[in-house]
């Protein structure tokens, strides 16, 4: 009943933002009377057009870059009739930005016999629209014309045409002009998808008797021009039987466009949605009365539901009342990828829709009925399902750019499709088949055709010379190094061989199988990056004799996160070893015969949750085995601790003064100390607060934990909740509380790690690591990974990366706290709650800007506050990350710039923005070889004020070298120089190692005083 | 020399670097300024100096007698008085010269890195050394717990005897679980705990008064959803992009 109640109450507040959204789209939606203004002369127009004959030279001459061969001459008549399509015709309201469709029907005396074989009509109406376009360009109130292809097929092209008063250009009016035919033009029985309407020119393909292939989507784009506008009436009715169906198709194609799914070729278009959502209220899936919301949920819930091929299921998408001449069903199911007939029978509206592309479809109306339905987090869930635009390859985890130079493909025969379209297909089909369980869905975008400002010169290509691919990625198998094929002795093992060639092998496995299988040899650091080998092994082998290029993007980043002193190889090899080293140590310290038993040994530091920047380096000084440490050349001065926490177990023998407990810890710490020294040989030094140890090669930090802890802590919170908030038995287990939380993330997500790596590394390339803290930018991550979303989980770290920076910059920091919360701990209470704390805080001015909640910390004071990061830092951050996320979405999802200028654009901090650079001496900062933004050679920087003058002149740090003394008096930290090695052996260089000082807070502490 | 500021280097002994600190002649015309004073405004003053005050009173000795040196809170800018009209030529004659001040720090303090290194080197002691502190503590802090028992026993020889309280123990001396817990008991306890039911609606004017609290539970969630959504409006999350 709650669970009730909570929907409820969280669909009142949901229905009331949909008619907010509604609101705002109507209102950017131009007025009817203005279309029908313009339409009406238009119309008188297009009437009016003269009746000409055009000669085969003249047809060619109008419509030469179609590029077709045959050149028929044309008796053009005006137009029988121009009339409103879609949409606006069946009374739904127009999106603002969108063409209105307007078919101009031609005459049936400017067609002739069998028109509809080889694109004899094909060229005609090309020729039709050509003419009226030349008469039309005469008119004053013709702004503008251009052309553009109808679903991006090139035997469509359309006319669109701006209208309106050259005085007031913005209240213009667009419209598409579509030519189109009357039903009896072509006999419908020879336009069925089975039908083959595209001959053979040439003698020696077209031998008699001979079995032509079947054109289906050449004799449905002729059927489609046959019948326009077969849906329009059912869809009134529709519309006035249900009252809200019209707001509820226009959230439906809001949601459409905000998931790119209707945009270029191939797309869901606004009419097909329409249509759809018709199908469904006359199927009676809709009831009255509900709301627009609760009708868009009914339908995305039939759509996610959709039986393939067909778009929601055959009683949808074929409906019974299809005309009795139209062609069987099953015709159109094994002619095309996605079936959705108009009630004519005759035409697929989605023909041109992939599979592929119907499968995100229908995955992205499944989360979206998800988030909807979503009663933990309601506003973040109706945010993400309508009022966030998504750009068209978000949904994906790795992206691919095929370029084929050579394959233009031959013209010598007539094609059902285009020769682009054919390869988009063969891509397609390869890379499914390439990369098998690698990807759980794989899509080639069809590539939109380039506009023309006319037809009579330049030629029709498609916009783009490379191909996008793009891949959701299956974690477990992604970077798998052996593609597993089928026994030898099957029937699949032959094809498996032909499609693999010399790659394909027998294998004998551990569990004594022999199979064919495919072996990728790459280095552990580069498995990542097998996909990419995988691709371009099979399209270069099965595209023929074309120059294939296969530009991945999966290591685009890979140089933020390794150094040349630090490759990827070596930084997995760390982290073994320090997993290793941590296992070890905490065995030994169970071992250890003391007056209370260790209980257990809970790490608590990112490195051990494998998100820190840079696994640290097993240490030669630190008890590293040689072998470890061979590659070492210049030693390290500096060791960033790795934390524990030691559970002791429970005693009433421990002491009831706080002080006096700290004081016995700490005596028993040391006795710790003492022995890892004498039975292990560990060398550890000791303070109150801690015990710091060397062993394996690494530094560890531990301190003491016993439930008498818990006791003071909550003892403290009674007296004093500030100072307890502050004591170091609170900040260790709000620490370990957050470990616990990243590292089950983690183990869950296998991107998420790398994908910390990555945003860290980006904090710190744009200076705001000393901002955001570590444990900020993991719970960031984790949101990103873990939130209500309407796409898939990220697959990969450059796909998790995107997500996040999405996030920082889309996330209404002002309005709500972001809710990290992995584990589902939380209900929609405890949401609410800290909503509620948020709201407060905002209205006392005392919430901190960045707010992130998780179980544990409903207030969001853990890991941010009012002043770290401040509002200017934030509202930098959402700048840098709209910027960063715009270049990588430049690069991966159109192929713009390369690796290295993306890189740049992306991890290199705008030093212009900043007044005053303080640079510090690199031999100062440990670590400083791994910084990515160099700061630039004084000079290089264009004054902006008198400030940044003043400091550049007077050296900005303060510091001068003086009189050579400086470097002798320079400290060194990154290194201990081989000299001072030798001079003093190992066991006294030991004694210099620095714990902690790897972070240099201190280089910023004192300006944050001044 | 920008904005009037004189810079000028100066000497840190024990780490053998110098740096610049930046001086400023004060001229205030609305209050005046004696014609045998000089005012300077000092500032890049060493943020690690142990004693800034008496460091800036002893390098700018030198120009004359101090009469004072006032600090800012920051401890890196500071007001010098010294009674010596000429004390600003003198500096300017200095700074041309490249003149270097002794801003002495008492001996065995760091400054810069270094210093910060000390300061990180001296959180860590040798054992021997903690071990004694320790034992120290906890001598004095048994010695006070003595002597506070001493006192509370000298009271005609009468201990006050406290009830201890303390859950029931669980596990034995050697860590072995010891004694369980029924289900029946649990069942038993939790029944006792159970709150008793209170019909809510039972008379009439119940049922009015939560008809009411529900309408105004509504009607608040009313306001609070509007001011959601105009604060989502005033943010344009509906604009269509």
């Amino acid at each position: 009943m709650q669970a009730i109640l909570a929907i409820s109450e969280g669909a009142r507040f949901s229905d009331r933002q949909a008619s907010e959204l509604l609101q705002e789209l109507k209102d950017s939606s131009r007025s009817a009377d203005t279309i029908e203004a313009a339409f009406a002369r238009l119309a008188k127009a297009l009437r009016r057009l003269p009746e000409r004959k055009i000669t085969a030279e003249e047809a060619a001459e109008l419509v030469q870059a179609l590029g077709l061969t045959c050149q028929p001459p044309l008796h053009f008549l005006p137009p029988e009739e121009a009339r409103i399509l879609g949409g606006p015709a069946a009374g739904l309201t127009t999106t603002s930005g969108r063409a209105t469709d307007v078919a101009i029907c031609i005459p049936k005396g400017s067609l002739y016999h069998k028109d509809q074989l080889n694109d004899h009509y094909t060229h005609r109406r090309a020729v039709y629209l050509g003419v009226a376009a030349a008469a039309l360009k005469r008119h004053k109130w013709v702004l503008s014309q251009e052309w553009t292809f109808l679903r991006g097929t090139d035997r469509k092209p359309t006319l669109v045409v701006k209208c309106g008063d050259a005085s007031t250009p913005t209240a213009s009016t667009t419209f598409n002009l579509i030519p189109v035919i009357s039903a009896e033009s072509f006999p419908a029985a020879r336009l069925a998808p089975q039908r083959n309407n595209l001959r053979p020119k040439l003698a020696s393909n077209a031998a008699p008797g001979r079995e032509y292939p079947a054109t289906p989507h050449y004799n449905n784009e002729l059927c489609w021009d046959m019948w326009p506008a077969c849906d329009q009436a059912q869809l009134q009715s529709q519309l006035q039987a249900f009252p809200g169906l019209s707001d509820c198709i226009l959230l439906l194609k809001a949601w459409a466009q905000y998931h790119g799914l209707c945009s270029g070729p191939g797309a869901l278009s606004g009419w097909l949605l329409a249509c759809f959502a018709g199908r469904i209220a006359s199927a009676g899936g809709l009831v009255t009365g509900t709301t627009p919301l609760q009708m868009l949920k009914a339908i995305l819930l039939r759509l996610s539901r959709s039986s393939t091929p067909f778009l929601g299921d055959q009683s949808i998408a074929a409906p019974a009342t299809a005309n009795a001449s139209a062609p069987d069903v099953q015709t159109f199911v094994s002619a095309f990828e996605c079936v959705f007939l108009d009630y004519s029978g005759h035409v697929n509206f989605a023909a041109g829709l992939s599979g592929s592309k119907a499968k995100l479809a229908q995955t992205a109306a499944k989360r979206t009925v998800a988030l909807l339905n979503n009663t933990v987090e309601p506003d973040a869930a109706f945010d993400g399902a309508l009022l966030t635009q998504l750009p068209p390859g978000s949904a994906f985890d790795c992206w691919w750019h095929v370029t084929i130079e050579g394959n233009s493909g031959s013209k010598e025969d007539y094609k059902d499709l285009a020769v682009w379209r054919e390869v988009e297909r063969s891509v397609q089909s390869i890379a499914e088949r390439a990369l098998g369980a690698r990807a759980s869905l794989v899509h080639v975008f069809p590539r939109a055709l380039l506009q023309l400002a006319a037809l009579d010169k330049g030629s029709v290509q498609p916009a783009s010379h490379s191909i996008l691919v793009a891949a959701q990625m299956d974690p477990e198998h992604a970077g798998s190094l052996v593609d597993i094929g089928p026994d030898p002795n099957s029937p699949q093992a032959a094809d498996f061989r032909a499609f693999w060639g010399d790659k394909a092998e027998l294998r004998r496995f551990q569990d004594g199988r022999i199979l064919e299988a495919v072996a990728w040899q790459v280095s552990p650091a580069e498995r990542h990056m097998i996909p990419d080998h995988v691709l371009q092994y099979a399209l270069t082998k099965h595209l023929g004799s074309a120059d294939v290029s296969v530009r991945g993007c999966a290591g685009l980043l890979d140089r933020a996160l390794a150094t040349a002193e630090f490759p990827l190889e070596r930084q997995m090899a760390a982290q073994r070893q320090l997993q290793e080293a941590t296992d070890l140590l905490a065995k030994q310290l169970r071992s250890l015969p003391l007056a209370l038993v260790i209980t257990a040994v809970q790490p608590r530091s990112p490195a051990a949750r494998r998100t820190a920047a840079f696994p640290p380096e097993a240490h030669p000084l630190a008890g590293a085995p040689a072998e470890a440490c061979a590659h070492v050349l210049k030693v390290p001065r500096c060791l960033q601790p790795v934390e524990l926490l030691v559970q002791l177990e429970g005693s009433g023998r421990w002491p009831k003064h706080p002080e006096a407990y700290h004081k016995t810890k700490a005596a028993l710490g040391l006795q710790i100390a003492d022995e890892l020294a004498s039975g292990f040989g560990l060398r550890s030094s000791a303070t109150e607060d801690f015990v710091d140890v060397f062993a394996g090669g690494f530094a560890f930090r531990f301190s003491l934990h016993s439930a008498r802890d818990d006791a003071i802590l909550k003892e403290q919170q009674r007296l004093a909740p500030q100072a307890a908030a502050q004591s170091a038995h609170a900040v260790n287990l709000r620490s370990l509380k957050h470990h616990a939380l990243i590292a089950a993330a983690v183990d869950v997500r296998p991107a998420l790690a790398t994908t910390i790596r990555l945003l860290v590394r980006w904090l710190g390339a744009h200076l705001l690591s000393n901002h955001i803290t570590q444990e900020a930018a993991e719970l960031l991550a984790t949101r990103a990974f873990f939130g209500p979303s309407p796409l898939p989980v990220p697959g990969s770290p450059l796909a998790g990366f995107m997500r996040v920076l999405h996030l920082i910059s889309h996330h209404p920091w002002k309005l709500r706290p972001l809710i990290v919360d992995p584990a589902d701990a939380m209900t929609a209470a405890s949401v609410a709650q800290a909503q509620q704390l948020f709201d407060t805080a905002r209205a006392e001015k005392r919430a901190a800007p960045m707010a992130l909640v998780t179980a544990h910390d409903l207030v969001a004071e853990q890991w941010t506050s009012t002043t770290q990061p401040s509002a200017a830092v934030l509202r930098r951050l959402v700048a840098l990350a709209k910027s960063s996320l715009s270049a990588l979405q430049a690069h991966v999802f159109d192929g713009e710039h390369s690796q290295e200028e993306v890189f740049a654009k992306v991890f290199c901090a705008p030093f212009m923005d900043f007044d005053i650079l303080v640079t510090l001496h690199p031999d100062s900062v440990p670590g400083s070889s791994r910084a990515l933004s160099k700061a630039p050679m004084q000079g290089h920087l264009s004054s902006r004020g008198g400030k940044r003058d003043r400091d550049e002149a007077a050296g900005a740090n303060g510091h001068a070298d003086a009189n050579g003394k400086a470097k002798s008096g320079r400290t060194v930290l990154t290194h201990i120089p081989q000299g001072v090695l030798d001079k003093h052996g190992h066991a006294k260089a030991q004694r210099e190692l620095l714990t902690t000082l790897v972070d240099a807070p201190w280089a910023c502490d004192g300006i944050h005083r001044r | 020399m920008q904005d009037g500021f004189l810079p000028l280097q100066v000497l840190c002994h024990q780490h053998q670097s110098s740096r610049f600190i930046f001086i400023k002649q004060h001229r205030s015309e609305a209050v005046g300024q004696a014609a045998d004073h000089c005012i300077l405004f000092v500032t890049g003053v060493p943020r690690s100096h142990p004693d800034p005050q008496e460091g800036l009173k002893a390098a700018f000795s030198c120009l004359g007698p101090i009469e004072s040196v006032t600090l800012h809170p920051a401890k890196v800018s500071a007001v010098v008085c010294i009674a010596e009209a000429e004390a600003w030529t003198k500096l300017q004659q200095a700074a041309a010269a490249d003149a270097v001040l002794d801003l002495s720090l008492p001996e065995g303090k760091q400054n810069g890195v270094r210093g910060w290194v000390e300061e990180h080197k001296q959180k860590f002691v040798s054992t021997a050394k903690l071990r004694q502190q320790l034992d120290d503590w906890m001598a004095d802090h048994e010695a006070k717990e003595a002597a506070e028992k001493a006192v509370d026993q000298s009271n005609d020889g009468w201990t006050v005897v406290r009830r201890k309280g303390g859950r029931k123990k669980t596990t034995d001396a050697a860590g072995t679980a010891v004694g369980s817990v029924a289900a029946a008991a649990v069942e038993a306890r939790m029944k006792a705990n159970k709150e008793p039911r209170v019909l809510e609606n039972f008379y009439k004017f119940q049922q009015r008064n939560k008809r009411r609290s529900d309408i105004m539970e509504l009607q608040e969630q009313f306001e609070r959803d509007k001011r959601k959504i105009s604060e989502l409006k005033a943010a344009r999350r509906f604009k269509p992009s």
